[in-house]
């Protein structure tokens, strides 16, 4: 049976559609403040080490010049941390074609990863307590390349993430009938 | 018995050799986790009121460890539902489980030693989605086995075969892949080849492992290291220093050689890999065998490879890397030693169409993948020689030093050979070492791709793509931008478009 569909046309480069020239969606705005929340979260458990550093140091009775570098660096990481969500924010965006939808994210690492419709086993709808607040869902969806190829929207209005999650069902299971 | 007389509508425990396997398996694992315990109650000889508990409660573990696997095989049941396995298991819970036919993915059977004893199997089912969804009989006689095997299987193809067409419930028999062609089997003389071309460097590690191990728990009983040391001291000539340290060598190599040796005996005793009508089989061991089937449709990669020892003998190791429900599991990935160009050829020619397999030369990936692992190894070395040489540790400037050049030479070579090249059908990418490894595809069998960036890349309009399957990932680093978008199209556009199933 496999062999009978197998065909072999031709392919002029121009037909092969070109990720460059997309047009890009990007997250609701209120998953900003998402982002900024989660990394500030994320800043107090080096909070809790800076703490723990500086209780040490005044216990053992070392030198102050020890706790200003250690506020320092802390101010630094959490700095660094609150900044790159920030811009990491505006790199993320994501564009649905007839066949595949295609997610780019990362200020520092920049990436692009493309899913087919037709390698999707299946798709949910998530919403942490952090999405709820913010009336926003994310949507996941699974390939069988394993859990780093499986690819996570954010910041999604719950009717867009709907939306998009009915269109790809729709897509994959045209896919199967075949 | 007849295999058609095998009734699997009632419930059915597991053959009473279950029990051993069950036991076995539990002081298996009992015994490795106490096995520093014991060792040093044995060098220790010391019979303290401590580890007097400890032993009363090792023992006590062991009986209650046993008495519960004894209740969980009594408690253990299987049965076939219409198309579904059913397991019922659970001591003090019980548990349901039901597993589709059409989500089985393999039936596999294994043996060892205690199987063999008594013709029974091991019975592994693994079934596609989620992942972890694996299940295992201990032990199953061998004709019940197989017969679970075809009814499973034929009622399985029966359904797909009705979802496709008119449904009316036809049964066809499932046919046992039939043995067409044998590809390799290794004797006596091939097995001593591999053993010692194996990878040493694991070998080694373990006993390095097991040497600081000893040292540890004798330091620990304290006849430990400062007796050694001082008997070192007092015979410090320089020439028995040179000595120790050349016969230390030869004896960790020669170990090394030995260990792995008597692993790939084990491991591959009297192998024999076979083609058959649907994939390919192979059946290996000597205490436990193996018997493994790599199905074509669920090879994802082809891959084949040589360290610098096999590449002396032209041998190759081939690796059929299987779709598998367990996160890329190296368990799925059919190893076959002791293959030469000739079997490369053969296991290619089978997964592979001639017109596929004309490839154009490969690309060179760009020299900045070399830059850049030198660069931040340079910075690093000098960080640490400039510590090194404040401090006057002389003798651990000259080792660091050595290993800058051997890493920086590592480096340049793997990026020498880096390389990659496809066509309409397939994906290679070359790589390695010292030695040399390729991987080949199908386009079609791709999940997704991504296009990634540094910061460093950025700048230079370079990029690096990830391709990945069901079997794994692969990635071709630092390509010119342009050339990496081109191909992230082209196969974006190939995998589209394909109506074939990469499973």
């Amino acid at each position: 049976m496999i062999e009978d569909s197998y065909t072999n046309e031709q392919v002029l480069p121009e037909a092969i559609p070109q990720v460059e020239h997309l047009v890009f969606q990007d997250l609701e705005r209120s998953y900003l403040k998402v982002s900024m929340i989660l990394a500030s979260l994320f800043s107090l458990v080096f909070l809790a080490a800076a703490g723990f550093a500086i209780y040490t140091i005044h216990d053992e009775g070392k030198p102050q010049i020890f706790i200003y570098i250690i506020v320092a660096v802390y101010l630094l990481i959490a700095g660094l941390l609150l900044f790159l969500s920030y811009k990491g924010y505006f790199m993320k965006a994501y564009a649905l074609r007839q066949n595949d939808i295609i997610y780019k994210s990362g200020y520092i690492w920049r990436s692009r990863i493309v899913i087919p419709f037709n390698r999707v086993q299946h798709c949910e709808i998530n919403n942490g307590p952090i999405d709820r607040m913010f009336g926003l869902s994310s949507l996941k969806l699974y390939t069988a390349g394993g859990s780093s190829s499986d690819l996570t929207i954010p910041g999604l209005n719950p009717q867009m993430a709907q939306d998009l999650k009915d269109f790809i069902v729709r897509k994959t299971g045209l896919y199967e009938e075949e | 018995m007849k295999r058609s007389d095998i009734d699997f509508n009632i419930p059915t425990r597991q053959s009473y050799v279950a029990i051993l396997m069950i036991v076995y398996k539990l002081y298996r694992s009992l015994f490795r986790q106490l096995l520093p315990f014991i060792v040093i109650f044995l060098i220790g000889g010391k019979m303290s009121d401590k580890t007097e508990k400890i032993t009363y409660f090792i023992i006590a573990a062991a009986l209650l460890g046993t008495v519960y696997g004894i209740v969980a095989f009594f408690k253990y049941y299987f049965h076939l539902e219409e198309d579904e396995l059913v397991i019922q298991s659970g001591v003090f819970q019980k548990k349901k489980t039901n597993i589709p036919f059409e989500r089985i993915q393999t039936i596999d059977f294994e043996q060892n030693i205690l199987h063999q004893m008594f013709s029974v199997v091991a019975l592994k089912i693994d079934t596609a989605g989620s992942s972890g969804n694996e299940f295992k009989f201990d032990a199953i006689s061998r004709e019940k086995a197989e017969a679970l095997r075809e009814l499973i299987f034929s009622k399985k193809s029966s359904r797909s075969k009705s979802y496709a067409g008119d449904l009316t419930e036809e049964k066809i028999p499932y046919d046992e892949p039939e043995v067409t062609e044998k590809v390799l089997s290794l004797g006596v003389l091939d097995l001593l080849k591999v053993g010692i071309t194996e990878n040493h460097i694991r070998s080694f590690g373990l006993i390095l492992l097991f040497g600081f191990w000893i040292l540890e728990t004798l330091e620990d009983m304290n006849l430990g290291t400062e007796d050694i040391e001082k008997y070192i001291d007092a015979e410090s000539v320089l020439v028995q220093g040179i000595v120790y340290v050349v016969s230390l060598i030869l004896f960790f190599t020669i170990l090394s050689f030995a260990i792995s040796l008597i692993r790939t005996v084990l491991n591959y005793y009297n192998l024999s890999f076979l083609r058959t009508s649907k994939g390919f089989k192979l059946i290996a061991g000597l205490l436990n065998r193996r018997e493994v089937a790599a199905l074509d449709n669920k090879i994802q990669i082809l891959q084949w490879s040589q360290n610098l020892l096999q590449k002396g003998l032209q041998l190759y190791e081939i690796k059929l890397k299987q779709a598998s429900s367990i996160e890329v599991s190296a368990k799925k990935s059919i190893k076959v030693p002791g293959s030469y160009l000739e079997q490369v050829e053969a296991v290619k020619g089978y997964l592979f169409k001639k017109q596929e397999l004309v490839l154009n030369a490969p690309h060179k990936i760009s020299v900045h993948y070399f830059y850049r692992s030198a660069l931040y190894l340079t910075l690093l070395t000098i960080l640490l020689a400039t510590g090194f040489y404040y401090f006057g540790k002389y003798k651990q400037l000259t080792g660091l030093v050595i290993l800058y050049f051997f890493l920086l030479l590592s480096f340049y070579l793997s990026y020498k050979k880096k390389t990659y090249t496809y066509n309409d059908y397939v994906l290679k990418i070359n790589g390695g070492t010292f030695g040399a490894g390729h991987n080949l595809m199908h386009l079609y069998k791709i999940q997704s791709i991504a296009l990634d960036q540094n910061m460093y890349q950025r700048k230079r309009d370079l990029a690096s793509l990830k391709i990945y399957t069901a079997s794994g990932s692969m990635t071709i680093p630092y390509i010119s931008l342009t050339m990496a978008e081109k191909i992230f199209d082209y196969m974006t556009y190939k995998v589209e478009k394909s109506r074939k199933k990469w499973m």
